[in-house]
This record gives C-alpha cells, structure tokens and sequence, in this order.
C-alpha cells in the first residue's frame, strides 16, 4: 500500500480505521438500541396506555416511517393482540416564549378519527402552570383526521385559538402538531 | 519516568485541569451535583484510556500527516459509545449531562493525551497515562461538586439513592447554606479558590526550595 500515490495511501487508511471503528459502533448500537427504545417507551407508556386504554402493548415504529415530516419527533404503534390499531404521533412544535411543546396525538387506525391528544411536557404557558392541567379536555376527541389534514396554522393563527386556557401561542403549538400528524397519517402508505 | 510517575503525573503534578487548565468547560458546568461529576468522570476514563490504547496500538501505521483526523474518528468513536450505553443504562444521568457528554470529542484532555503522550509511547504506558489523567479529573471535579453541593443544599446525593443530608444531621435547616454555590458563579469561585491552593503550595515550594 505504500507504493500507492500519497492521497490515496492516506484515504485508503483513513477509509479502513472508520470502517473499523464504524463496525465497533454499529455492534455497540445493535444491543443498545433495544434497551434505548424500551427506555423511551417506558417514559411515557402510562400516557400512551391512557390515550388508547384497548392497546396491549406499544412500539417505537419511527424507523419504520421514510418520510418522517418535520416536529415529529417519534411515531408508536398500539397493538391489540397483533394487530395495529393506534397510531401515535409524539411532536415537538413551538411554543410560547421559545419552549417546544411536546405532545402525544394518538389516531385510531379503524375509524380514521383522533382519540384524543396529550401533552407531555410542563410549564409551557405564560402563567408558569403546567399545560397538563389548562388544556381543555378532549378538545380533539373524535374528529377525523382530515378535518385537520386539510388545515394550515394560518387558518387558525387569526382566530386567537383557546385550546390551552390563556395561551395562544401555546395553543398555536398544540394545533400545529395535530395539523403536522394528521396530514402525515392520510398521506402515508400504512399497509395495515 | 517509570510507570508509577506515569500514573501519579495526572493526579498532581500534571493534573489536567489544576496545572493543565484543560476541560474547564464540563468543570464548570456540571459541577452542581456529585453524581453528575462522578458519571462525567466515568465517561472521561472510558473514553480516555480507549483513545489512548488504541491510537498508542495505530501510532506506526498511522502517517503523521493524517493523525489528527484518526485521532478525531477514534475519540468520536468512544464518546458515541459512552453516549449510547448511557442512554441505554444510566437514563437519568444521561439527561443531566446532555450536550456534555458528545463534547467530550472536543475535550482538550483527550486529543491532548492523544498527541503528547499516546502517539509517541507503548501501550501499556498510554493506558495507564489516561487512567492516571481521568483520574485526576475526577478527583478534582469531583471535589468541585462535592463543596458546591455541599455549600448549595447542604445534601450530598449519589445517583438518587444514596445520599447524606447533612441538614437532617444537624435537626435543622443549615442556614448558610446557599443556592449561590450551585449557580454558574458558584463554580467559579470554588475552581478559584483551588486554583488559588495550588498556587499557595507552588509558592511554599519554590521558597522553601531556595532556602
């Protein structure tokens, strides 16, 4: 290898060490990548199991989605026995004063409707008070999907929407999520 | 230098953040509890003492010009890893520490090691200059958390469990126990007040040495 022209010697060893240490890594994440997923579920399975009560078990199936859409952070499968009957979006869209709100959309898979939405993370409004407790209850359940599919945030933005109790900006987040969520759940090619 | 120096110069003499100045950063900013310490600590020998013994292994097939990227891919490597066992096994730790734990690649404690030590020595020497090198780190940030902690609550915790609340001890509230101490400025003033040590005795030294 030597004899070879300087800059190929030099990126022929570079390529073998990073294929090296690629391999290393790859071996590494192929055992922890299980218990990573298995953590992330577990830190908001009771929430995944409130939303959708019927499930059995949930799955991480962001891996399983190509066209991931921008704010969605992760996407999990409700499974009853093996079928999937839920799907749920976790998104990450902007809140008020610079915070990203996070929250859990689940759609049900027979009906095409949103069984309700949640938000997982706290102190997102202007009072400081967890978003949990001032969201109005239920405000998504039971409407289908495509009534938001069909949405932009612009459409909402001018109306001043109270979703969460005092919080516009806050409440713009949330509706962005469900518009992002809804948009991707009718366009995507499911197979189930 | 026989291998008993070799693992002392990181403790004291050459401690890396006390006489090298090097990985103030995490020093400084996740020094508020011990347990964070302790588990940045971890992560720095790991990543350390594998850097060291497999670019001391690399360090003759390794051209001169091209060591500086193969040192960058071998400590991304390990620091990859540190990150994903961490996320996998020690969930809350690896929360606290976030951003912390992948700037460990550009800790200049690691490539440091890298090219004054583990590119020109044997391995066995290498590995045991990281250990004694994190060691030293963690001794002192581990100092640095402990007073922090210590003078911002009054409690010592070890990852959760394990913890000594020195305000039980006492049956009351400490007073002077302030929140200062585990604020930014608290970390300074407490890696001043040891860098301020270390120059007493570097002082007493020299005198006593001329004398």
């Amino acid at each position: 290898m030597k004899n070879l022209p300087k800059p190929i010697h030099y990126g022929l060893l570079l390529l073998i060490v990073g294929a090296i240490l690629g391999g290393l890594l790859v071996l590494v994440n192929s055992f922890t990548s299980v218990i990573i997923a298995a953590n992330e579920i577990r830190e908001v399975e009771p929430k995944l199991q409130a939303l959708a009560p019927e499930c059995s078990r949930f799955e991480v199936a962001t891996d399983q989605i190509s066209d991931l859409p921008d704010y969605v952070s992760k996407v999990f499968f409700g499974y009853e026995e093996e079928a999937v009957t839920v799907v749920i979006y976790w998104t990450e869209t902007p809140a008020y004063g610079n915070l990203v709100m996070k929250e859990l959309i689940a759609i049900d898979v027979a009906s095409n409707k949103i069984l309700n939405v949640v938000i997982t993370s706290s102190i997102l409004t202007s009072h400081g008070k967890d978003a949990d407790f001032v969201m109005y209850d239920n405000f998504f359940q039971n409407i289908n999907v495509s009534t938001y599919a069909n949405q932009s945030l612009d459409d909402y933005s001018k109306n001043d929407p109270e979703i969460i109790s005092g919080a516009t900006v806050s409440s713009l987040g949330v509706l962005q999520g469900v518009i992002i969520a809804s948009m991707h759940y009718q366009n995507a090619d499911w197979g189930f | 230098m026989n291998q008993k120096q070799n693992f002392l110069k990181g403790l004291f003499k050459e401690n890396p953040i006390l006489v090298s100045m090097l990985g103030l950063c995490p020093a400084l900013a996740i020094t508020d509890k011990f347990e964070n310490a302790l588990g940045m600590g971890l992560a720095v020998l790991f990543v350390l003492v594998m850097s060291n013994f497999l670019i001391s292994l690399l360090r003759k097939i390794i051209p001169n010009e091209i060591r500086i990227p193969v040192f960058i891919l071998v400590v991304a490597t390990f620091v990859t890893i540190v990150d994903m066992v961490m996320a996998a096994f020690l969930q809350e730790l690896h929360q606290t520490l976030g951003i912390f734990i992948p700037l460990i690649v550009v800790n200049c404690i690691i490539l440091g090691r890298a090219e004054a030590f583990a590119s020109k020595n044997d391995v066995v020497s290498s590995v045991i200059d990281g250990v004694g090198m994190a060691i030293g780190y963690t001794m002192i940030i581990g100092v640095i958390a402990f007073a922090r902690e210590l003078l911002g609550t009054g409690v010592i915790t070890v990852w959760g469990d394990l913890s000594i609340d020195f305000n039980k001890i006492v049956g009351h509230d400490i007073p002077y126990f302030t929140s200062f101490f585990t604020s930014p400025a608290g970390a300074y003033i407490v890696l001043g007040v040891l860098f301020g040590i270390v120059a007493a005795v570097k002082s007493k030294k020299k005198v006593s040495e001329a004398k």
